[in-house]
């Protein structure tokens, strides 16, 4: 995909709550986009027929004229290659996004909001407009030629080490995530059991945080996983509930092979738990020099 | 205090100013949709998820600074098994009150 200089990119903000407008003005504004936002459905419309702009993100939820009214008045007069428009919305049934989707958006961020994912969203559709060509033909010339698919890692070695972040709330997924990249991993997000044994049972990690009260107390079940994989992953549980401990000490009888550092309590304790993880990274750094044919360091035995 | 402002020093010493703000929007975003659900939860059929929130709430409260709404949502937690209505509205509010208080502040943090 090509880089789309953010440059005089104009981007308008539709929200009612202009908590959530100034947050993301300042976070598109810091990386050079010009911003304008509207508190209304109305509002939007006659912005975007007063002045150009190059980019919309637009809240569903509001009141009078909603997002999805919004949108489709929009697409009445512009394209979605003129005019990208990405819905943002708490909202996350697949129905929703479907609507949205079939009436001319662009995309759509759940909140909260993870501005990476939003950043990069109105990158990729702003890089088709850039070029004059279609976001299907744009993101299909970013597939390496490997019949539409993503390319697969062939040199585990070549990877970067991987944390699987898992806890159900946002936040502090985000939180920890960012920890794991200050330490020089990759991180990936679970925010439930599901998702996490999903992860867990499709690529190796090299690391795991893991919330132990997440919905009924199923952070015992992802252990129970990990243990059933014969898994050997460092990995660091988190809990603010001591009978969740408890539950662990209880359990612990039948995964005792598995690889637990010391638990941390919450509140967490930034600076060590970075360097916590910045220990786990050194140490599969160094595992990685002395075993190179082990490669794929950490993971089910 | 209502809200422990060294927490928001001390996040953006390990992962720099910009993520630090993104992630305590993200915990405003999570936590004005809690407020919202506590309000869609009843005591008499919904005590699981009551407790389920409160203890999430303690948490994250508590990790971002918060901690009379942590406190409060910890008591919560701790009786969500047993609670009336009457104390469970009062609870809300106090927790309402003590949020917005707070979040006025962790607003000014995040931008």
């Amino acid at each position: 995909m090509s880089v789309v200089s953010s440059h005089q990119v104009r981007l308008l903000v539709v929200d009612d709550i202009e908590d959530n407008r100034n947050l993301l003005s300042r976070a598109f504004g810091n990386r050079g986009f010009q911003t304008a936002q509207a508190d209304s459905g109305k509002a939007a419309l006659t912005l975007i027929e007063q002045q150009s702009f190059d980019v919309v993100l637009l809240d569903i939820m509001m009141p009078g004229m909603d997002g999805i009214e919004v949108l489709k008045r929009i697409r009445a007069t512009h394209s979605s290659i003129r005019l990208p428009v990405i819905m943002v919305s708490g909202r996350i049934s697949g129905m929703d996004i479907k609507l949205a989707l079939d009436l001319g958006a662009n995309g759509y961020i759940t909140k909260p909001i993870d501005f990476s994912v939003a950043f990069a969203l109105v990158q990729s559709h702003l890089a088709p407009k850039r070029d004059g060509v279609t976001p299907v033909a744009q993101n299909q010339s970013s597939r390496d030629g490997n019949g539409g698919l993503p390319r697969l890692d062939t040199a585990a070695a070549q990877r970067p080490d991987r944390l699987l972040v898992i806890d159900d709330d946002a936040s502090i997924c985000t939180l920890i995530g960012k920890l794991g990249e200050k330490a020089g991993f990759a991180a990936t997000r679970a925010v439930s059991l599901e998702e996490a044994t999903r992860l867990l049972r499709a690529q190796r990690y090299d690391c795991v945080t893991l919330d132990l009260f997440i919905g009924k107390n199923s952070g015992i079940q992802v252990l129970k996983v990990l243990a059933e994989m014969a898994c050997t992953t460092p990995i660091i549980v988190i809990s603010g509930s001591m009978s969740s401990m408890r539950d662990l000490a209880a359990a612990i009888g039948n995964m005792l092979q598995l690889n637990l550092l010391q638990p941390f309590p919450k509140p967490i304790d930034f600076a060590k738990l970075r360097t916590t993880l910045a220990g786990v990274k050194e140490k599969l750094e160094l595992q990685r020099h002395t075993e190179p044919a082990a490669g794929d360091a950490v993971s089910p035995r | 205090m209502d809200v422990d402002t060294t927490v928001f020093d001390n996040l953006v010493a390990e992962i720099g100013l910009e993520d630090a703000q993104q992630t305590f929007s993200i915990f405003i975003s999570e936590t004005d949709d809690r407020l919202k659900r506590f309000r869609q939860l009843s005591c008499d059929k919904d005590r699981d998820a009551i407790k389920q929130e409160a203890h999430g709430l303690k948490g994250t409260a508590g990790n971002f600074g918060l901690r009379q709404v942590s406190e409060l949502a910890r008591k919560l937690e701790q009786d969500a098994a047993t609670i009336m209505s009457g104390a469970y509205e009062a609870t809300l509010r106090s927790l309402e009150t003590s949020y917005a208080t707070a979040r006025e502040r962790v607003v000014k943090l995040a931008t």
